[in-house]
């Protein structure tokens, strides 16, 4: 590699080209990422090239990076088959029913809050909460007389915080794959810093709640959703049975795929059995999704979900920005570019706070939480490394700064979707999205203490040294 | 190297990991486990995971219709299952799984890079420009041989059937729909020559591995190779010109009108000046410097967004939608639309997924040891040359279906027979010629990368153009007969 003083203007101008590329791409062509990580992967090849390195050097971190994280690409593949077969054998409509069946009017804000994210724990997804039982939500609190953006905010809270901690969720598992740490790790970390705002959410809504108890709900609604589940739906408490196996195995640390394995297997047979479908429809759902039938929309709109093609997305996107952090890894540029500024990373508070605000900067001007990870990810992970920190705290510091933050992104795809689904102003849900507020500052407080920094070496080599 | 290792000591150390709660529980649960000694596959058990598994496949893919996705997680399911009844850890059976998909990351990179160029290609003009030119210099009866020289001579030229594919093919399968030939039958043609290329030319990846892991030497596996091939690719070429005149003679007028309606449409829809064939110009510049395949097909997709935003006069933002997106036809002509609605990364993205499921079970498949207890049963079955080199071609022929990737059908048979050649004192380049067939096998295997390629940038499903890919049986076919009348090359040179 060369070693003279033009390397360093090189770096930084190739960086910041490849970084525009990425946000003009995305943000002003308004492209899916993926095009746009080609050329800057090209951008950095050219540094590459100036730099001395070979096309095999490049094309070997490439193939690396990629093949680190070729178990959570796999993950994710049998993610989108499992909740295929959850949707179509019940499992999931189930879970549904039942949460439903213990929903209570009188804690109305806690229980909406409870109920999101269980329903995102289990589908693995915030939009699909936000978009059926949260639209459900809104329209009781109505007869309430709770404000919308109050409740509003409740249903984020859940949604958000159990997308991140389920094993299920496409961004959860991106996150943890950029940053090239276990998934379950991930989600155990970053119970430092989403957990205890989850949990003060939860008190600030029960406080919150005290003063709009006692009147009489209309819940014709939340009514049309278990009366359309019962009807599509042989219902019963065998179809938790899926969900007891994988929570088994999830806390027995079982490994990840055959975990999801096993899950889709007996989704599939409640699919079969219980349901009354033949194989070549459930092998079908495991492909492209179930589609749900029952003609009422909201239940519809719930139900429609899963399969391996709707996760395919995010497998190539997954592939191009891993390539990007391969060939930035082998042609050094950020050791180049940091080597003059790394100041501000030199230690582990300073780090995770640069981590968060890049990221949190880069979702609110890129707009896109899976951008806003991938490039602090690629940037400072080998920082991370450097002062032996784990990369589960980078992956969770990313979670803080990008999705969990997101729907308060008037202009991002998050907070387009919530605000028209729910149908509020991102700004009447904002002052109620505790859950959003609240993280920074755990994060910040945990920094600073040194809570749930975890250190490397203590239990494996699943970090990398370098 | 070490790169490779490190990181495959990484995953290991990962596995380890993560496989230490797995073995507990199989712990508990069986109380047979007191032995930890791992099994070794025997034959009968084997042989029946193996059937259940083909089983499987065949019920998905022929008799259910589905997409090979859910079929191959089955049997990966099945062959792990057999594989922890053997006692091997899981996180080796994952480990060496990681290691097959790995070694395929490149491939499915340059799968999704031909991807945008098609997109970018067809949008820009360069396709379209070619199947218009098409048009109107042949005639039906010319097109299919025609379109067989063109792609065996590229395809040699250049040493990669996915660019021939990618390019000429797509082109020519335009023509070929336009002029009313069944899209199969072109497809078949472009798949003879393009793949004839990939095995015959020295600047192919599977001529030289095919050469190198028989033994044969470059030089005198060619020489072998181009025994069979030749007279193969002549065949089907003859065979092409027949086919060809039967679509002449019934090449009724409706047909010249449709030409006319789909000159007509593409003039509409494009703006035809030779400068949109500027990106193939800029393919064959850096194919020609051999700059490596994945930094040459973004660059070729980087000229066809430029022409394409200065000639068909498409927006920054357009040009590159179609690079995800693929092109989508809108000249309203129906068939014109539905022979340039093509490429994009998007459409190679179940591919993409397809390739690293077949890669995983074919590292599972190694792991659990049942292909090497059946070699090993096999290969002393043999002793005599017409029925080695049949069972050569067999197996090739075989493992490309299950090992899904020719590199792995090249080497299995080779490594497990080269024995027998030499004990014959044959010519390494037999053996070579016959495992080298794997090459031409890719395009029939429907979950193998050379077939989803196909499927996937041609728009035609595996099955259908299977009856048309006549290389594909032609030089199995000729390697046995050359052995039984013993001509060829065959014997050990002894100087």
């Amino acid at each position: 590699m060369r070693k003279d003083k033009y390397i360093f203007p090189a770096a930084c101008v190739s960086l910041l080209l490849a970084i525009g590329v990425l946000i003009y791409g995305v943000l002003v062509l308004k492209q899916n990422p993926h095009i746009p990580l080609v050329f800057s992967t090209v951008i950095i090849m050219l540094y590459g090239v100036m730099n001395g390195n070979t096309w095999q050097e490049m094309r070997a971190g490439m193939i690396e990076s990629i093949s680190e994280s070729i178990e959570a690409i796999l993950i994710i593949c049998l993610i989108g088959v499992t909740i295929g077969t959850w949707m179509a054998g019940g499992t999931v409509p189930a879970i549904i029913y039942y949460g439903f069946q213990i929903f209570s009017p009188r804690f109305f804000l806690v229980s909406v809050v409870v109920l999101c994210s269980v329903m995102s724990l289990v589908t693995g997804s915030s939009w699909t909460t936000i978009g059926t039982i949260g639209v459900a939500f809104v329209g009781i609190s109505a007869g309430l007389g709770i404000p919308a953006g109050m409740t509003a905010g409740a249903i984020l809270c859940g949604a958000y915080f159990g997308d991140k901690q389920s094993p299920l969720s496409d961004s959860t598992n991106f996150a943890a794959a950029v940053a090239k740490t276990d998934l379950y790790e991930h989600t155990r970390s970053m119970l430092y810093t989403t957990g205890p705002a989850y949990l003060i959410s939860l008190v600030i809504f029960l406080i919150l709640g005290v003063k709009y108890g006692g009147k009489k709900a209309d819940i014709s609604q939340i009514q049309t959703i278990t009366a359309g589940l019962k009807e599509g739906f042989y219902i019963g408490p065998a179809l938790l049975l899926p969900l007891l196996v994988l929570l088994i195995l999830i806390i027995r640390r079982f490994p990840a795929i055959p975990t999801m394995m096993i899950a889709s297997a007996l989704g599939l047979i409640c699919t079969v059995i219980v349901q009354g479908e033949n194989v070549e429809e459930g092998m079908h759902y495991m492909y492209s999704g179930y589609a749900g039938t029952t003609g009422i929309e909201a239940v519809d709109t719930l139900l429609t979900r899963g399969g391996l093609t709707s996760m395919t997305g995010t497998v190539t996107l997954m592939l191009m920005s891993l390539s990007l952090a391969g060939v930035m890894r082998s042609t050094g540029i950020m050791n180049a570019v940091l080597e003059k500024t790394g100041r501000l990373t030199e230690n582990s508070i300073g780090l995770i706070v640069v981590t968060w605000v890049l990221t949190f900067l880069l979702s609110y001007f890129a707009a896109d939480p899976y951008l806003a990870m991938i490039l602090p990810a690629n940037i400072l992970g080998a920082r991370y490394d450097a002062l032996g920190i784990r990369r589960s705290v980078m992956s969770r510091t990313l979670e803080d700064g990008g999705t969990v933050v997101c729907p308060m992104v008037p202009w991002g795809t998050n907070g387009i979707y919530c605000s028209e689904t729910l149908g509020l102003l991102v700004g009447s849900y904002v002052p109620y999205y505790f859950l959003g507020m609240l993280t920074p500052v755990v994060m910040l407080f945990c920094a600073v203490t040194g809570i749930g920094v975890r250190r490397r070496g203590n239990i494996d080599g699943n970090t990398r040294k370098r | 190297m070490d790169e490779l290792k490190l990181y495959r000591e990484n995953i290991n150390g990962r596995y380890n990991v993560l496989s230490k709660g797995m073995e507990d529980l199989f712990m508990s649960e069986n109380k047979r486990k007191e032995r930890p000694e791992e099994r070794k596959a025997v034959l009968g058990m084997s042989l029946l995971v193996l059937v259940l598994s083909v089983g499987v496949l065949m019920a998905g893919i022929l008799v259910l219709k589905l997409s090979p996705h859910i079929p191959i997680l089955v049997c990966t399911f099945i062959m792990v299952i057999y594989g922890l009844y053997l006692g091997i850890p899981w996180a080796e059976m994952m480990s060496k799984a990681m290691e097959s998909i790995a070694s395929s990351l490149e491939a499915i990179i340059i799968v999704m890079t031909i991807g945008m160029v098609v997109g970018s290609w067809v949008a820009c003009g360069t396709v379209p420009y070619v199947i218009w030119g098409g048009l109107k210099l042949f005639t039906p009866a010319f097109l299919l041989p025609f379109t067989v020289v063109l792609c065996a001579v590229m395809s040699t030229l250049t040493g990669s059937s996915w660019t021939t594919v990618g390019t000429v093919g797509v082109a020519f399968l335009g023509i070929g729909v336009s002029m009313g030939i069944p899209a199969p039958v072109v497809v078949g043609a472009i798949c003879c020559g393009a793949f004839f290329g990939d095995t015959q030319s020295p600047m192919s990846d599977g001529c030289n591995f095919a050469t190198a892991i028989s033994g044969a030497g470059l030089y005198n596996g060619v020489k072998g190779m181009l025994c069979t091939n030749c007279p193969a690719l002549l065949i089907s070429f003859i065979v092409y010109i027949i086919i060809g005149l039967r679509y002449s003679v019934s090449a009724n007028v409706s047909s010249g009108e449709q030409i006319a309606e789909t000159l007509a449409g593409l003039e509409q829809g494009f703006h035809m000046t030779p400068a949109v064939l500027l990106p193939a110009i800029v393919l064959f510049i850096l194919l020609a410097v051999k700059l490596p395949a994945i930094p040459t097909m973004i660059l070729a997709a980087v000229s066809g967004v430029v022409v394409d935003v200065f000639c068909q006069k498409d927006s920054l933002a357009d040009a590159l939608g179609y690079l995800m997106n693929g092109y989508v036809g809108n000249t309203g002509v129906a068939d014109v639309d539905r022979i340039i609605t093509r490429g994009g990364m998007n459409n190679m993205m179940s591919t993409v997924a397809l390739m690293i499921f077949s890669m995983w079970m074919a590292g599972v498949l190694q792991r659990v040891g049942i292909i090497s207890v059946l070699l090993e049963k096999i290969s002393k079955m043999v002793t005599k040359i017409v029925p080695l080199v049949s069972l050569t071609n067999i197996l090739t022929f075989v493992f490309s279906y299950f090992a899904a990737d020719p590199y792995l059908a090249m080497t299995l048979p080779s490594k497990a027979l080269e024995g027998a050649y030499d004990n014959l004192e044959l010519n390494r380049s037999v053996l070579c010629r016959s495992v080298g067939n794997a090459v031409l096998f890719a395009p029939m295997v429907p979950w193998g990368s050379g077939g989803l390629y196909v499927s996937a940038t041609l728009g035609i499903a595996v099955s259908s153009y299977i009856p048309y890919y006549f290389m594909g049986y032609l030089a199995p076919l000729l390697c046995i007969l050359f052995a039984v009348a013993g001509i060829g090359n065959y014997k050990v040179n002894k100087d």
